[in-house]
């Protein structure tokens, strides 16, 4: 099965911003500040004092957003069970 | 122009298989749309939409595969003629039937395939069988591997049952073991025929939560990439994205049955039955003009019912931000009347969900090793 895609989910990546080495992102798991749409977007801003920084300052959480639509359209969960 | 997300075309009511929870009433129905029903939705419905629109096509509600490859491709000869160039057409299956002649339709036309398993066998065995009463999962696993030997890698839908929640190392391991990455739960609701759910009664939202926690951090911890729908979709909200919840505004879903009956709104609102919204048919595409059937008194007081409904959520609901008011079909279905809120699907669908991510962020924010990559933007980009 190796050969098959394989994409991050973007709940990895959230995840992983919000390790220790990224105390900076301001993430915040009080239910109530959590579930505020857009609670999470700051963690993946580009944090210039992160290990292996990247040259390319493109938008990642913008890819990661394309690659749950892409998922999204091709098998929509409003359908949910035959 | 109209720019509907999602098209559900019934290509047959009929199914080959008899799942304990079904609630599709016309499975025992063989008819096939006809040549007539997909010229209307060539000439009526398709000409409509915006031309940069990028709906999802699904054959699905009955098991498309009964139907022969070659009606397909007549089929889409005649439905792209005038469908959107970005629309994409996928296939819902039970896997169980699908003939050699369905892996290069499947890539020849770009088809995507979703499958439906219960998780591991005896999960699936156990209400997934036959009409002759025997369990389906050897047939459909040989039908994953053979579309996997075929490159073509179905996302998967599997139907949780109380039993489910406590065996999270057996799902991760079978999804982890064949290959699946991509995969949705939901669980037997009460809705169509299928009148109680093997969850009424229990207060499961917290075993749920935990399932899905318990998947999360098995698949982060094995490096496995393992997409749960319902968690990427609040995760993608969360990082910014846009909240849309396609089921409370009209044709944002557009629902054709085989005799060309129509419906919007919730999907399954072709299996709700309620008098004073005439079961939520709309109109006839053969019979009726589509202009009428899109501006009709009907649609417009459903969607009006609709909204008091998302106001109620969005008054009461700490989920509200990522959710957006719930499912029309679900509200009728279990509360009588789309103006209402919480449902079980919301207590056990969109709010285990949310809790098992925000649970996941937690314990990998007290996490001091074990992360496979220090920085996050890296780690997107590499594998985007």
């Amino acid at each position: 099965m190796s050969s098959l895609k394989q994409v991050w989910p973007l709940a990895f990546v959230l995840a992983t911003a919000s390790s220790p080495g990224h105390v900076d992102a301001p993430i915040d798991t009080n239910p109530e500040e959590f579930f505020r749409s857009g609670s999470l977007a700051d963690a993946l801003r580009d944090n210039p004092d992160a290990a292996g920084g990247v040259e390319s300052r493109t938008e990642p959480n913008r890819i990661q957003l394309s690659q749950w639509s892409n998922f999204f359209n091709c098998f929509s969960g409003v359908w949910r069970r035959c | 122009m109209w720019r509907p997300v999602l098209i559900v075309l019934q290509p047959t009511p009929f199914c080959n298989i008899s799942c304990d929870y079904c609630y599709l009433r016309g499975r025992d129905n063989r008819s096939v749309m006809s040549a007539e029903v997909l010229c209307a939705i060539r000439d009526k419905v398709f000409p409509r939409i915006s031309p940069d629109a990028a709906p999802a096509i699904i054959w699905h509600a009955g098991e498309p595969t009964v139907v022969p490859v070659s009606w397909y491709r007549q089929a889409y000869s005649v439905l792209r003629q005038t469908a959107p160039r970005d629309a994409s057409f996928t296939v819902q299956s039970n896997g169980i039937a699908l003939g050699r002649d369905w892996i290069p339709f499947l890539r020849e036309t770009g088809t995507q395939i979703g499958l439906s398993i219960d998780g591991p066998q005896a999960f699936h065995d156990s209400r997934r069988k036959t009409k002759n009463g025997k369990g389906t999962w050897s047939l459909v696993i040989q039908t994953l591997h053979e579309l996997h030997a075929a490159r073509i890698s179905p996302k998967v839908v599997t139907v949780l049952h109380p039993l489910s929640l406590h065996a999270i190392d057996e799902y991760f391991e079978f999804y982890r073991d064949n290959g699946i990455t991509h995969v949705s739960f939901s669980i037997d609701e009460a809705e169509g025929c299928h009148a109680s759910s093997s969850f009424n009664g229990r207060d499961q939202g917290q075993g749920v939560a935990e399932f899905l926690f318990g998947l999360l951090k098995r698949a982060y911890a094995e490096k496995y990439p393992l997409h749960i729908k319902e968690v990427e979709r609040i995760a993608s909200i969360l990082a910014g994205g846009e909240l849309h919840n396609e089921q409370i505004d009209a044709w944002q879903v557009l629902v054709v049955a085989a005799n060309g009956d129509v419906t919007t709104f919730s999907p399954e609102f072709m299996e709700v039955r309620s008098s004073a919204h005439r079961n939520f048919n709309f109109g006839n595409i053969l019979t009726d003009d589509f202009d009428r059937i899109f501006a009709s008194a009907l649609v417009a007081r459903t969607h009006a019912e609709i909204r008091k409904g998302v106001d109620l959520c969005r008054a009461r609901c700490r989920y509200f931000a990522v959710c957006g008011g719930g499912a029309p079909s679900n509200k009728m279905q279990e509360n009588g009347s789309l103006e209402s809120a919480e449902t079980e699907f919301c207590r056990l669908s969109v709010q285990p969900a949310a809790e098992a991510f925000r649970k996941f962020v937690h314990w990998a924010r007290q996490r001091s090793d074990g992360h496979f990559i220090s920085n996050p933007r890296v780690f997107a980009e590499q594998h985007a």
